[in-house]
């Protein structure tokens, strides 16, 4: 079967191209982030429907990435945030996820169906600022069954 | 004898396993239907005719060497025959696990047929190319 670890680190090394695009120093992770301090990004696994062909051949996982970007007191947070929506650009989160959408080599193909649009989090940790403004997307991977 | 789910249902074409890009397969065995109905009948008569079977698989396309379409467009264009085999599990054939077998002709094949950001599929139809689909078991 894909590996979940494979496909998840995957998704995020693609995510990585935001450090080079829009001056912001994110934190990427693989895996839910049990303190996130903006501007960080990490990937929750979703629903998978297993048994797509005969014999295994083919899974479908869905995903979800989480951005948190900056305070929603800050114009310049949301500003990035709207390139991060857009659907292309140097910190697009479709562009940079569907970059290769083989993760790797871990999946057969995958593709970023949606977003939310802007959102805004509550944060509950000690010493955070309650208000966040940030996205999630929805990424719909396909990956083999037995390897 | 159980119900039972199909996952494992094994499907070959001109020797290529596609089982692995198979959603579905289906095994389609039917006889012309001749009507025989006389003078005198209170109900239709019928006797069968000539067989006319086909394979039908709905697969997940693929480009990839050795894959989907590079085994299809050939049989297409060369209008050669070739066996088509469908056994409802990956075990030995036997009575509970028959094996259907024919010899087929591809007439046509749609490379492509997805909107955009759907799962390439598309569906195969093997009809047979002389015979009848025979059913093994062993």
């Amino acid at each position: 079967m894909a590996e979940p670890q494979l496909l998840r680190e995957g998704l995020a090394a693609n995510l990585l191209g935001l450090n080079g695009g829009g001056g912001l120093e994110w934190q990427v992770s693989a895996y839910v982030l049990d303190n996130p301090t903006p501007p960080c990004v990490y990937i929750a696994s979703g629903p998978v429907e297993y048994d797509k062909t005969m014999r295994r051949g083919h899974d479908d996982w869905r995903y979800t990435v989480y951005a948190l970007v900056g305070y929603v007191s800050d114009i310049g947070a949301q500003q990035v945030l709207d390139t991060m929506l857009a659907s292309a650009g140097p910190t697009s989160v479709k562009a940079l996820v569907e970059s290769d959408r083989t993760l790797g080599g871990a999946a057969y193909s995958l593709r970023v169906e949606s977003n939310t649009g802007a959102r805004v989090y509550t944060l509950a940790g000690p010493g955070q600022s309650p208000a966040v403004v940030g996205a999630e997307w929805t990424v719909f991977v396909m990956a083999s069954g037995t390897t | 004898m159980a119900k039972e789910v199909i996952f494992d249902a094994v499907v070959t074409v001109a020797g290529t396993a596609i089982s692995d890009h198979t959603q579905k397969a289906t095994i389609e065995m039917k006889a012309d239907d001749i009507e025989v109905t006389a003078m005198g009948s209170t109900a239709k008569e019928r006797r069968a005719g000539l067989r006319d079977d086909q394979f039908t698989i709905d697969v997940f396309q693929d480009f990839a060497t050795g894959s989907i379409d590079q085994v299809m467009y050939p049989l297409l264009t060369s209008g050669t025959s070739f066996v088509v085999t469908v056994k409802k599990s990956s075990a030995a054939p036997s009575a509970t696990n028959p094996i259907y077998f024919g010899t087929c002709i591809l007439l046509e094949y749609t490379p492509l047929d997805a909107a955009v950001g759907d799962a390439s599929q598309t569906s195969l139809v093997f009809p047979t190319y002389v015979g009848a689909i025979t059913r093994g078991t062993a």
